[in-house]
C-alpha cells in the first residue's frame, strides 16, 4: 500500500482539483491511476480564494452539505472606482460556496482513492520518461530521498501554475507576464461585513492595477481579503491590499490576520494543443482559467474529466497517441476554450479602462450584464456600451 | 536573481513565468539554477510579496 508499483495505466501529477477529479473519472472506469503530490500535504498550502458555484459542487458529486463548505453565498456586491455606483447581484437562494480547501481537496482525493486511485503525497516527480520515438512512457518520481523511475500509458500533467514537468515534456507552459496575475489574500478573522453571505469586489487602477480586490466570507466574521493585479505591475500584490486595508478601517478595524497566502493566476495564455504522445495537460498548468475572474476550480475540473474521458477511451482503442488524445483539445475547446477565449478578450479590453471608464460603465450596465459578461455571454451588449465613448470605440472593436 | 525566504510564501508563482526555466520548488523552497538565470527580474515584478531580488542590490 505504501509502496510505489513500477508501472500504472496513468499517473497524474499532482492532487488539487483538476488532478483528483481526472484520477476519480479513469478510476471509476476500471483504470489503475497514481496521483503524486509533492507537497506532504493535499490541499495546502491554499492559492485560492476558495469561491465555487452551486452548479460545480453538484457536477461534482456532492450534495452542498459537506464539511468543506465554510458559507452559502447568495449574491456580490461589486464597487467600480466611485464606490456610490456599487452594483448589487443579489439571488433569492444560494448561487455558491465559501470552501476550506483544506478540506475541499481531500474530499476531492477521498473520493478518487475510493474509485479505487492511488494517492501519494510528499512525492515529487522530477521528469519524463520517453521511448525513442520521444512518447512518454513514465516518470521519475522522488520520494523518501529516493528516485523510482514508473511507468504509464499516459502521464497527465495537473501541476498547477509551476507546470515544471509538462515544460519538460515538451509543452510551452510559460506563463507570458502580461497573461498571469499576481495574488495576495489575508484570510481575517473579526471583520465587520453588511452581509457575510455576499461576495466584494473592488475594482479600479488605484486600488488593484488591472484586477481586483476580493472578499470572501468563510464566516459570519471570517474572510479570505484578496487581490489580483497584473503580473507586470512593478509593485507587489501585497502592497497593494496592505494598503487598501489599511483604507478601510470600518471593515478590517478590528481584524486578524490567520493565514497568508500567494499565487500566480494564469489568466490567459490558452493552449491550441494540450497533449502530447502519451501526455495531457489540465487546470493551471494548461491555463484553463476563467480569465476574467480568475477562477481555476470550475474550469480546472471541467478539463481534468474531458481528459479522463479521452484517456478512458484511448485504453479502449490502445491508442495513446498525440493525434488520439488529441480529441481532447477539440473537445475541450468546443466546451469551454471558446467561451473563455471570448472572457480573454473582455479581460483585454477591462484591463486598459481608466477608472473613469469603468464608472461609465458601471452607469450603463445592469446587474445581469455583469453576470453575462463574466460567463463569456452578451459581448454584443458590451460593444454597444463602448461605442457610446468614442475613445472606447477602438476598444470595442477588440471584441468583434 | 535571489530569492529572500523571510519574505517568500512559496506560492512558485514565478516558477511558472520564468522564461528560462530557471526557477523551481524544491521541498516548499524556491531553488534557483544560476546557470539558466539571466537577471531578466521578471520574478521581481511578478512576485505577489516582493521575496525576489536582483543579484546586484
Amino acid at each position: 500500500m505504501v509502496k510505489i508499483k513500477e508501472s500504472y495505466d496513468v499517473i497524474v501529477i499532482g492532487a488539487g482539483p483538476a488532478g483528483s477529479r481526472c484520477a476519480e473519472i479513469m478510476a471509476k472506469e476500471g483504470l489503475d491511476v497514481v496521483v503524486f503530490e509533492k507537497r506532504p500535504e493535499i490541499g495546502a498550502p491554499k492559492r485560492c480564494a476558495e469561491g465555487l458555484g452551486t452548479a460545480a459542487i453538484k457536477r461534482l458529486g456532492f450534495t452542498g452539505n459537506e464539511k468543506f463548505i465554510m458559507q452559502t453565498i447568495d449574491g456580490a456586491y461589486v464597487y467600480p472606482p466611485d464606490v456610490s455606483l456599487k452594483k448589487s447581484i443579489i439571488y433569492d437562494e444560494t448561487a455558491g460556496y465559501v470552501l476550506e480547501r483544506k478540506l475541499f481537496d481531500k474530499a476531492l482525493a477521498y473520493k478518487a482513492a475510493k474509485a479505487g486511485a492511488k494517492f501519494f503525497t510528499n512525492s515529487e516527480v522530477l521528469d519524463v520518461l520517453k521511448d525513442e520515438n520521444g512518447k512518454i512512457t513514465g516518470v521519475v518520481v522522488l520520494r523518501d530521498g529516493e528516485e523510482f523511475e514508473v511507468k504509464a500509458k499516459v502521464v497527465v500533467s495537473a501541476e498547477g501554475i509551476e507546470a515544471k514537468v509538462a515544460r519538460k515534456a515538451g509543452i510551452n507552459t510559460t506563463n507570458k507576464i502580461t497573461d498571469v496575475d499576481s495574488g495576495f489574500q489575508y484570510e481575517m478573522a473579526n471583520l465587520n461585513l453588511e452581509d457575510p453571505h455576499k461576495l466584494y469586489f473592488y475594482l479600479g487602477n488605484e486600488v488593484a492595477p488591472r484586477g481586483y480586490i476580493w472578499i470572501f466570507p468563510k464566516g459570519d466574521h471570517v474572510a479570505n481579503v484578496g487581490i489580483g493585479i497584473g503580473g507586470n505591475v512593478e509593485k507587489p500584490a501585497k502592497y497593494y491590499l496592505d494598503r487598501w486595508i489599511e483604507e478601510n478601517e470600518e471593515i478590517f478595524g478590528e481584524a486578524s490576520i490567520i493565514e497568508e497566502n500567494a499565487g500566480g493566476i494564469p489568466v490567459g495564455g490558452l493552449l491550441e494543443d494540450m497533449v502530447l504522445d502519451g501526455f495531457v495537460v489540465v487546470g493551471d498548468a494548461a491555463h484553463t482559467v476563467n480569465p476574467i475572474h480568475g477562477g481555476g476550480m470550475d474550469e480546472g475540473t471541467r478539463a481534468g474529466e474531458i481528459a479522463a474521458e479521452v484517456i478512458v477511451e484511448a485504453f479502449k482503442k490502445g491508442d495513446f497517441s498525440h493525434d488520439f488524445l488529441a480529441k481532447y483539445n477539440e473537445l475541450w475547446w468546443n466546451e469551454r476554450g471558446k467561451k473563455l477565449k471570448k472572457v480573454e478578450k473582455l479581460r483585454m479590453v477591462v484591463e486598459r479602462l481608466s477608472d473613469e471608464d469603468l464608472n461609465f460603465l458601471a452607469r450603463e450596465m445592469s446587474e445581469q450584464d455583469l453576470i453575462d459578461f463574466a460567463n463569456g455571454r452578451n459581448h454584443i451588449k458590451m460593444i454597444k456600451i463602448l461605442m457610446k465613448k468614442p475613445k472606447l470605440i477602438k476598444l470595442a472593436m477588440l471584441l468583434k | 536573481m535571489k530569492n529572500n525566504p523571510k519574505k517568500c510564501l512559496s506560492c512558485g508563482g514565478c516558477v511558472g513565468i520564468c522564461p528560462n526555466d530557471a526557477i523551481k520548488l524544491e521541498n516548499m523552497r524556491i531553488v534557483i539554477d544560476k546557470s539558466k538565470c539571466t537577471n531578466c527580474g521578471l520574478c521581481r515584478i511578478f512576485c505577489p510579496v516582493g521575496a525576489m531580488e536582483k543579484e546586484n542590490e
